[in-house]
């Protein structure tokens, strides 16, 4: 049954125990594991007293003498065991008066965190110290059995201090070997935090060298923001200098800011520009779909506008044609807008390329022209030369052939001269074919023989696979080096066409056995109006256009043409033929 | 040589010193020549020409036309057409038309002849046939 505090039924309960508490338990004290009173409990005055100096509640201080020792043993047992301890016998002098008392040490569960222990103090006797003594001496000197159970009495005692000296002795020496290890541990905290200071110190080093080299940062830091001013300040200069419209927009396409040159251009104030949407200005006269278009393509696909040209009629400046370059910056926030007015280039352009074109039908209808009357006078030179050499006019036939051989050249000359202006122009145009370039050689060999009494023109090598190239235009290379074969080897009287079937392409080799061409003179032999002269500095005749535009054409059509050379020995010239790259030819040839 | 007399060629050239001078050589090696310089349409009768010589670059009219026109008619596809022209493009065009053949103005009259030769005695010998390719 319990009792609540504070109902008068659990005030009577409390009286009731306080009582009994008071009359039938023995004085006791519970301390804690530092020897430390807790509570007391019952009339503990004749065991405990305070003792003098600063208040302490130390079990061992408050003992009375001769009963220090004995709780201090008993108590390390208890401590030891966890198990009840008693003491009995244990004699207190006190005031003259001898008590008899003994005590129990109960260690107390009821806590597992601190141990705590309850002191039981009992008396067993109590007699005045005189009456004690007297006592004794009577007893001693009457009863020699008193005596010898006195004697008894002491040996036990005496044998219970041993055991309690051993144990002490015991307790000591672990307590020792405790203090040793705590000594080494000292010890070795000690060199740790040697260690330590060494290490803070090696610290201490690494921070001061980083403080220095953070100091350098800085600096450096400071000079490099003086150069981003500076590079700023240039930046701004160029942007205010610059003639080219700029303008540098938001994304919502607001005006951000313009250089000088933007309101020069469209004859508009920074006022009426600024922080307005770009197409909205004046007028809506920058509102050109394409330029929108291409405005938001460039934000939302993340690359830069690159020049595309807007044709857009302005209000104040008329009908232009801008240029637009348009970059982003600072992620995406904001767009650098070049505008670039190439109206008056464009119209250069077109006229250019009117003349261009001007020029096209000029080349050709010049080769026409040119070429119409040398074709009949060649007609009628031939008839003529016929006729007289069927009357048997053998002198006039021969003037006439003289007179043909004349209108060659003329023919030949014109057709370099024409030949150079369409390099110059860029327009040498090439007509790719398939053909058997042995054929083309024997034909052009065959028509060489006609020009030449002295000479006997070889072929050695044989170009098994057909090539794809101008054949016109090849067939020009050949009749320019074979003349030029002709030309510079007057004294010798062969002349070999050597044909080289390689992995690449086909390598055409022209031989002569005439003056050959001194190394200086090779190295310009492809340039354009270059002469060669023998030592007598006697010059050929020719424009010095044969092997420029016979060069331009080999490498107009990827070959690459060179001379081999010595001399006194003769010179060959070689060109290369390559083959097409996995390319259909565009034509192929079945006329003989 | 009496066979070659009877033979016909018809020159279509516009440029009277070309024309003039073809017609001399031609005349000269025993052929009747007719000329047709007029810039107007070609138009071919019976008895047909045994060879055409056509200049390519005509005044007011293309003689890749007229070669396309005589190669694509029946009548007129087996008669011989040799191209002269100062074109460098003449052996595609040539080709692209069915010219049977060409040569580069200006020319060296014996390579002409040989021309003419072949195809005359070609046409000699297998004149029912149509086309000469």
């Amino acid at each position: 049954m319990r009792y609540e505090e504070g109902t008068p039924e659990g005030e009577i309960q409390q009286e009731v125990d306080r009582l009994l508490l008071a009359r039938y338990a023995p004085p006791s004290v519970v301390i804690d594991a530092h020897m430390e009173i807790l509570s007391v409990r019952g009339h503990t005055s004749p065991y405990l007293e305070p003792a003098p100096g600063k208040m302490s509640f130390n079990l061992f201080k408050m003992a009375r003498e001769g009963l220090g020792l004995e709780l201090r043993t008993a108590l390390a047992r208890a401590k030891k065991s966890d198990r009840p301890v008693r003491k009995v016998g244990i004699q207190l002098h006190d005031r003259g008066i001898l008590r008899e008392i003994s005590f129990e040490i109960i260690p107390l569960q009821a806590s597992s965190t601190t141990r705590s222990f309850l002191i039981l103090f009992t008396d067993t006797s109590v007699m005045p110290l005189s009456l004690l003594a007297h006592g004794a001496e009577q007893t001693s000197r009457a009863k020699p059995g008193t005596k010898d159970r006195r004697i008894q009495q002491l040996e036990d005692e005496l044998t219970s201090r041993g055991e309690d000296m051993r144990f002490i002795i015991e307790e000591m020496e672990g307590a020792n070997e405790e203090l040793q290890s705590a000594n080494e541990e000292i010890l070795s905290s000690n060199e740790e935090l040697q260690t330590l200071n060494e290490e803070l110190e090696t610290s201490k080093e690494e921070i001061q060298s980083t403080n220095e080299e953070l100091l350098v940062v800085n600096q450096k830091l400071q000079q490099r923001n003086a150069q981003v001013q500076t590079a700023r300040a240039h930046a701004e200069a160029i942007v205010e200098t610059i003639r080219e419209p700029l303008l540098i927009l938001d994304r919502e396409m607001r005006v951000q800011s313009a250089n000088s040159a933007f309101y020069a251009f469209f004859q508009v104030t920074p006022q009426e520009t600024e922080q307005q949407i770009l197409f909205q200005l004046g007028n809506g006269q920058w509102n050109i779909p394409l330029l929108r278009t291409l405005l938001e393509e460039m934000l939302s696909h993340k690359h830069n506008l690159m020049d595309h040209e807007v044709e857009h009629l302005f209000p104040h400046i008329g009908l232009k044609i801008i240029r637009l370059n348009a970059r982003r910056m600072e992620d995406d926030q904001l767009v650098l807008l070049a505008l670039e007015d190439i109206t008056e280039r464009k119209h250069l352009e077109q006229a250019q390329q009117h003349l261009m074109e001007q020029r096209e039908g000029f080349l050709g209808i010049a080769s026409h022209e040119l070429k119409t009357p040398v074709t009949s006078m060649k007609i009628y030179t031939q008839t003529l030369q016929r006729r007289f050499q069927k009357t048997g006019d053998e002198q006039a036939a021969s003037f006439l052939g003289k007179v043909d051989e004349q209108l060659n050249v003329l023919i030949w000359l014109i057709s370099e001269l024409l030949d150079l202006t369409k390099i110059e122009a860029g327009q040498l145009p090439m007509y790719q074919e398939q053909f058997d370039l042995l054929t083309l050689v024997q034909d052009t060999v065959e028509t060489i023989h006609h020009t030449t009494t002295r000479h006997q023109i070889h072929i050695e090598g044989n170009a098994i696979s057909p090539v794809v190239a101008d054949r016109g235009r090849i067939g020009q290379v050949l009749t320019n080096l074979l003349s030029n074969a002709l030309k510079y080897s007057p004294l010798a009287d062969i002349v070999l066409v050597k044909l080289y079937q390689e992995e690449h392409g086909t390598t055409i080799g022209v031989q002569d056995f005439g003056i050959g061409i001194e190394p200086a003179e090779q190295v310009h032999l492809f340039e354009r109006f270059f002469r060669v002269s023998d030592e007598q500095h006697i010059t050929f005749p020719g424009l010095g256009l044969g092997l420029y535009i016979s060069a331009q054409i080999v490498q107009r059509q990827g070959g690459q043409i060179w001379v081999d050379s010595a001399v006194g020995k003769g010179s060959t010239f070689f060109f290369t033929i390559p083959h097409p790259p996995l390319a259909t030819p565009t034509h192929s040839k079945s006329h003989p | 040589m009496k066979e070659r007399r009877q033979k016909s060629i018809l020159i279509v050239e516009d440029n009277i010193g070309v024309a003039d001078s073809l017609v001399l050589l031609l005349v000269d090696e025993g052929y009747h020549v007719e000329l047709w310089v007029q810039g107007t349409e070609l138009d071919l009768h019976e008895p047909f020409p045994d060879l055409i010589l056509l200049d390519l670059l005509l005044g007011g009219m293309d003689g890749q036309t007229v070669c396309r026109q005589l190669k694509g008619q029946a009548t007129t596809a087996h008669i011989p057409v040799i191209l002269m022209s100062a074109n460098k493009r003449t052996p595609i065009i040539a080709q692209e038309v069915r010219a049977d053949n060409w040569v580069m103005k200006p020319f060296e009259v014996w390579s002409l002849l040989a021309l003419l030769d072949k195809y005359m005695d070609q046409c000699q010998f297998i004149s029912d046939q149509e086309t000469f390719e």
